[in-house]
């Protein structure tokens, strides 16, 4: 054997856990290598020196300040075993009652909105019966007004009856103004003229404009049906990118129901003083009665024009447009140009605000997450106490 | 009763059963955790803290090895934690010996006292071993399992611990010889 394999194995030797063999040539080597001999001597005393290390003794107190100790643990282990199972429930039972109440909320916003959908239709529902029952109403009126075309007191009573009945037509006038940047205005313009054709509309007027740095704005006053106002405002503003938005509505119910019953009145008036006039004989009451008469058609024939108006008004919405294009117009395209430089940095941008849009969505959903994962971790726990 | 059955009636609790069995070991382990942090004191702290981690942890044990070597581990790990912490507080004041004369060094008790502290100077882990081996005088496989390595890492350890210890000793003069002759004797 040689003498590195014999500095190898020497220590394991000294503690003979080796197989006899082993145990017979390391002798043999040592029996003739006086450096391994050597080498051998001086482990063994160091190894005997620690042998010999003389044993320190515990202090004979020792065991009655351990007994102490150990009914003081043993008084902590009971309190413990008793105390650690009904919180470890209770903070499962509270880990369970939020993630349901989440899941609960969750469900609710689904059905709240599965709600608001049915309500919609059911409005969409009343709306067409309150135009049907309109529609009764002023036949109904019709007839009405030929039984009280004599009593104007009635007519009155009846107006009255009107402004108690919820279920007449609310008149309500609707007007919006949007502006909206886009990358061409023209596009633009094209997709509102084809919306409007869509809903019966039409464009009241259109007007353009270029500045200097050739950037185009066009104005349009868009009439739509007032029914289709909501679906308009909402392709509307899928064009582009809306700036402003002002949506104004009048409820001109009062006015208009005032001057119809007006209206009312003073054709009654009319037909009193036709009557009169049939009635008349002399030349002087003749005059008198037709200066009156004249009075009561001018007025009664100015009340319908504002009726006429108002209906036009409250059937009929505006929309106020104006599209402003980001982009000035350029005919040729140059590949080098500032706005090529541009195009980097939206490119930069955009994919900046992608991926801390995708983080924004990763952390929403990971706070979405956490009462379950709070759940899984503690059915994990649960899992761990049961199997031990 | 054999341990066994105190190990059974200590694991419900039972202190005296518990007593019964570690006054087998507690001076082992007292012993062990001593050479370890080399202050007395501390040692005892650790001990009782070593048998009341036994204590409350005793139903985690199977029975796999023999409760002599599970009591070692634990007091292994927790005077490695204390000397962990105790690093970070204090730093071992080098005491400068001005008695290492070859005269000296015939003194027992200074011979002892050189080891120690060679002891003391070597990584943790080879101490360990060292400690467990000649002090304790364990077996390889008990070792392997209280330091939780497997037997050719305590293997390996004990060897180099072993060089290491007696090429630093052979720097001190006169020391190697003077021990060697005194082994012969």
């Amino acid at each position: 054997m040689q003498c590195s394999k014999v500095k190898k194995l020497i220590n394991f030797y000294m503690d003979k856990e080796l197989s006899k063999r082993q145990m017979e040539e390391i002798k043999g080597h040592l029996a003739l290598c006086t450096e391994c001999k050597n080498d051998y001597y001086e482990l063994e005393s160091i190894k005997k020196l620690l042998q010999d290390m003389t044993p320190v003794e515990l202090p004979s107190n020792f065991n009655d300040m351990l007994h102490a100790k150990l009914l003081e643990e043993k008084k902590n282990l009971e309190s413990r075993r008793s105390y650690k199972k009904p919180i470890k429930i209770k903070f499962r039972i509270a880990a369970a009652v939020i993630a349901s109440l989440f899941i609960l909320s969750l469900g609710f916003k689904l059905f709240e909105n599965k709600i608001n959908n049915v309500g919609v239709t059911e409005t969409a529902l009343s709306t067409k019966s309150a135009v049907n029952y309109s529609s009764k109403t002023s036949i109904s009126s019709g007839k009405a007004a030929s039984d009280l075309k004599k009593d104007a007191s009635q007519a009155n009573a009846f107006d009255l009856n009107r402004g108690l009945d919820p279920d007449y037509k609310r008149k309500i006038t609707k007007d919006a103004t949007i502006s909206i940047e886009t990358d061409s205005a023209d596009e633009c313009y094209n997709k509102i003229l084809n919306i409007s054709k869509q809903y019966n509309g039409y464009i009241e007027s259109s007007s353009e404009s270029s500045t200097s740095d050739n950037k185009k704005t066009i104005n349009v006053v868009l009439k739509i049906p007032s029914n289709d106002f909501e679906d308009v405002i909402a392709s509307i503003k899928s064009l582009g990118d809306v700036k402003t938005i002002r949506i104004n509505s009048n409820d001109i119910t009062e006015q208009y129901y005032d001057v119809e019953s007006r209206i009312k009145n003073l054709e009654i008036q009319e037909e009193k003083l036709q009557e009169l006039l049939k009635k008349a004989s002399n030349i002087s009451d003749i005059l008198q009665v037709e200066d009156k008469l004249n009075e009561v058609m001018t007025q009664i024939d100015s009340y319908k024009n504002q009726i006429k108006i108002w209906d036009n008004m409250t059937s009929m919405s505006t929309i106020n447009l104006t599209f402003v294009s980001t982009k000035p117009q350029t005919k040729i395209s140059k590949i080098f140009s500032t706005s090529f430089l541009n195009d980097i940095l939206n490119a930069g941008s955009k994919s900046l605000n992608i991926f801390f849009e995708f983080l924004k969505y990763v952390f929403i959903i990971s706070i979405y997450l956490l009462p379950f994962s709070i759940l899984a971790y503690l059915i994990y726990v649960g899992y761990k106490l049961f199997k031990k | 009763m054999d341990e066994k059955q105190l190990l059974l009636k200590a694991q419900e609790g039972d202190i005296e059963s518990f007593e019964n069995v570690i006054s087998n070991y507690q001076n082992y382990i007292y012993n062990v955790i001593y050479r370890l942090v080399d202050v007395k004191e501390d040692a005892l702290d650790l001990t009782q803290e070593t048998l009341i981690k036994a204590y409350i942890n005793l139903k985690k044990f199977k029975g796999n090895s023999e409760f002599k070597t599970w009591l070692y581990r634990i007091a292994v790990n927790v005077s490695h934690d204390f000397i962990r912490k105790k690093k970070g507080v204090e730093e071992h004041l080098e005491e400068i010996s001005d008695f290492r004369t070859p005269e000296n060094i015939f003194d027992d008790k200074v011979t002892r006292k050189i080891i120690i502290d060679e002891l003391n100077k070597l990584k943790r882990e080879y101490k360990t071993v060292l400690i467990l081996r000649d002090i304790e005088g364990l077996t390889y496989n008990e070792i392997a399992e209280i330091t939780n390595t497997n037997i050719g890492t305590v293997k390996s350890r004990i060897s180099r611990a072993r060089n290491i210890l007696k090429e630093n000793l052979k720097k001190i003069p006169g020391f190697i010889n003077v021990v060697g002759e005194r082994g012969q004797i």
